[in-house]
């Protein structure tokens, strides 16, 4: 018998690649009976949801003209 | 010799400085290190044009230069490697109800639903940024970017496994830090 952890390790598993018959099969036996690993379930898809749709509101990163100014001058010596 | 691309060093600032850090700091918090990984970019840039295959695009090499970059800093930082699992979990709790406790909680779909509502994502993002740095970029990599697992474990230096071990982590860690501080 799998313990939750690795049934919920399992189920992440699955995201990364193709599940075998064994693993499949034993998720979902074990979700018919546990319910913090049937929640675990549907609260990671809703976490992968709103990651995807958060995406475009990430902050963009910018040097100041000044530290521009200055990488472009050590650059320049190095270029020589 | 082979005709060697024109390239100078205030051009490379003035076009991929800025994009480059945006994606220097995906993976690391600290924009000092960031900055500093982007100008080491440059150095190893212009001191091996020669390495530079035109077939491929400037800005995708110079990425390259920069997570090779990333990951050498990641591999002297974690000169031991511990198992994210141990951080978080007792050993009891190996065949324990460590899922239960969960359940007072505010629910993830009420959650989800007062996101998408008020269109405001800053808990998630606040949630990402309590994240180690290098869970944050997997995540945001792997589900922001939608990048290919194959390439995440490249660009993170992981086996496939540490991948899946990590993205369960950060998931219970992102679950609990946004039911706990859902207003």
């Amino acid at each position: 018998m799998r313990t939750c952890r690795e049934i919920t390790e399992t189920i992440e598993k699955g995201g990364v690649k193709r599940l075998s018959i064994q693993d499949r099969l034993a998720i979902r036996i074990h979700l018919r009976i546990c319910k913090p690993c049937t929640a675990y379930s549907k609260d990671s898809k809703i976490i992968e949801r709103l990651l995807r749709r958060s995406a475009s509101r990430m902050d963009n990163y910018t040097f100041t003209e000044m530290e521009k100014s200055k990488m472009i001058n050590q650059l320049t010596d190095i270029n020589k | 010799m082979r005709n060697q691309p024109n390239i100078d060093a205030a051009q490379l600032v003035k076009d991929h400085s800025d994009y480059l850090l945006t994606q220097a700091m995906r993976k690391l918090k600290d924009s000092d290190l960031a900055k500093d990984l982007v100008q080491d970019t440059f150095v190893s840039a212009l001191n091996n044009l020669e390495n530079f295959e035109q077939r491929s695009s400037l800005r995708t090499w110079l990425t390259s230069i920069l997570n090779r970059k990333i990951i050498d800093h990641w591999r002297k930082a974690e000169t031991r490697y511990t198992d994210p699992a141990s951080l978080f979990f007792n050993q009891e709790d190996n065949n324990g109800h460590w899922l239960e406790n969960n359940t007072q909680h505010a629910e993830m779909k009420t959650i989800e639903s007062e996101m998408i509502r008020q269109e405001s994502y800053s808990i998630l993002h606040e949630c990402l940024d309590k994240l180690p740095a290098k869970w944050r970029g997997i995540m945001l990599a792997k589900y922001f970017d939608e990048s290919k697992s194959t390439e995440v474990c490249k660009d993170f230096d992981l086996t496939p496994s540490n991948l899946w071990v990590i993205i369960h982590r950060a998931k219970l860690l992102l679950r609990e830090c946004m039911q706990t501080n859902n207003p």
